[in-house]
């Protein structure tokens, strides 16, 4: 009769399993005495271990990255490169903006209310003819014909010919068919500018004059308000007259920023 | 052999791997002795738990009821094989 084998059931071999499970039980209750006993042991013993474990999961980051579609993180990258560049260039408008803004209407602290309007040039000359400039405000922004234009400092540019909702064109005193009463020098000579085109004036002026080159031409305003400075004068002996050449305070061809001031202000 | 290193290794894991790596290879580990999964919720609640995180050290609870549930899942698969 064939002997039938059967696995012997092994009490012993079941304690034993059941003895190391609880030598292993044992080593967990150890460390939370430890902690509970001795907290600054504790945290003196594992300290090393868990900066360890602060570098392993980072190589294990770094690693896992590897699995990362590489194609995916170089278009992600290029993009972020780009809104970089485009972030830099806007913050470099707006920072630039702020300064005109700034030296236009004075900083938070200024104690001085800002009149009028602030206004963005969108077109001025050479680009824009007969010496007009564009600016990005219109009647939406109360602007009406007739206000004054100023640049930087208060000085007087020009006045505003035609308005739109949000772009009115402003007619600079320098424009060729413009004529503008002004003072020049500390005698205050009154005189009549004429405007010559590309921000510059002339005036005519009886020939026994005192005005002198580098006296300085002012127009009515707030108070009075310089506009430019003579350079020239062309005196011929046979003429009456002679005339001044005026070069202007402000150059009309780099404005960025003006200011539109209601009338009678 | 194996199970043996298996659970020195779930013992030591919570000291140098995320929670979650310790949790899986105690689970592993307690399918032979069963109290490791109590031991390494200790060692976990040991190392993370602080009052006001949570009302329970939730690791230890964890352990506790796996290690019973191998526990007695053991029993009975021995109790199996023996009537079997």
């Amino acid at each position: 009769m064939k002997k039938q084998f059967s696995r012997r059931h092994s009490a012993l071999s079941e304690s034993r399993a059941f003895s190391f499970g609880a030598l292993a039980l044992a080593v967990g209750v150890v460390v939370v005495l430890l902690r509970l006993v001795a907290p600054g042991v504790f945290v003196a013993v594992t300290a090393p271990m868990l900066s360890v474990s602060t570098r392993l999961n980072a190589s294990v980051a770094d690693a896992a990255s590897g699995f990362v579609n590489t194609q995916a993180l170089t278009r992600e990258r290029d993009a972020l490169v780009a809104e970089n560049a485009d972030l830099t260039r806007e913050n470099t408008a707006l920072t630039a903006r702020v300064q005109d803004l700034t030296s236009l209407i004075g900083s938070a602290t200024a104690t001085t209310p800002v009149r009028g309007i602030a206004a963005t040039v969108r077109m001025r000359p050479p680009e824009s003819p007969y010496d007009t400039l564009v600016i990005d405000a219109g009647s939406a922004d109360t602007v009406s014909a007739g206000d004054r234009v100023l640049a930087q400092g208060g000085v007087p540019l020009g006045t505003v010919v035609s308005v739109a909702a949000h772009t009115s064109r402003v007619q600079l005193f320098s424009a060729p068919t413009a004529t503008t009463t002004a003072w020049v020098g500390p005698t205050r000579e009154p005189i009549v500018l004429e405007g010559a085109g590309a921000g510059t004036f002339t005036a005519q002026v009886p020939k026994q004059t005192t005005i002198t080159l580098g006296e300085a031409v002012f127009v009515p305003g707030a108070g009075i308000q310089p506009i430019g400075t003579v350079v020239h004068i062309d005196a011929d002996p046979s003429a009456v007259m002679a005339a001044l050449e005026i070069q202007p305070t402000v150059n009309p061809f780099s404005l960025t920023m003006v200011e539109v001031v209601p009338q009678g202000t | 052999m194996f199970a043996r290193a298996l659970t020195l290794f779930a013992l030591i894991a919570p000291f140098f791997f995320p929670w979650p790596f310790a949790a899986a290879l105690a689970l592993l580990a307690s399918l032979q002795y069963p109290p490791v999964a109590l031991a390494v919720g200790l060692e976990i609640d040991a190392l993370y738990f602080a009052r006001g995180v949570a009302s329970v050290p939730l690791a230890s609870v964890w352990g506790l009821a796996v290690m019973l549930v191998l526990v007695v899942a053991r029993r009975f698969v021995h109790t199996r094989l023996l009537v079997s």
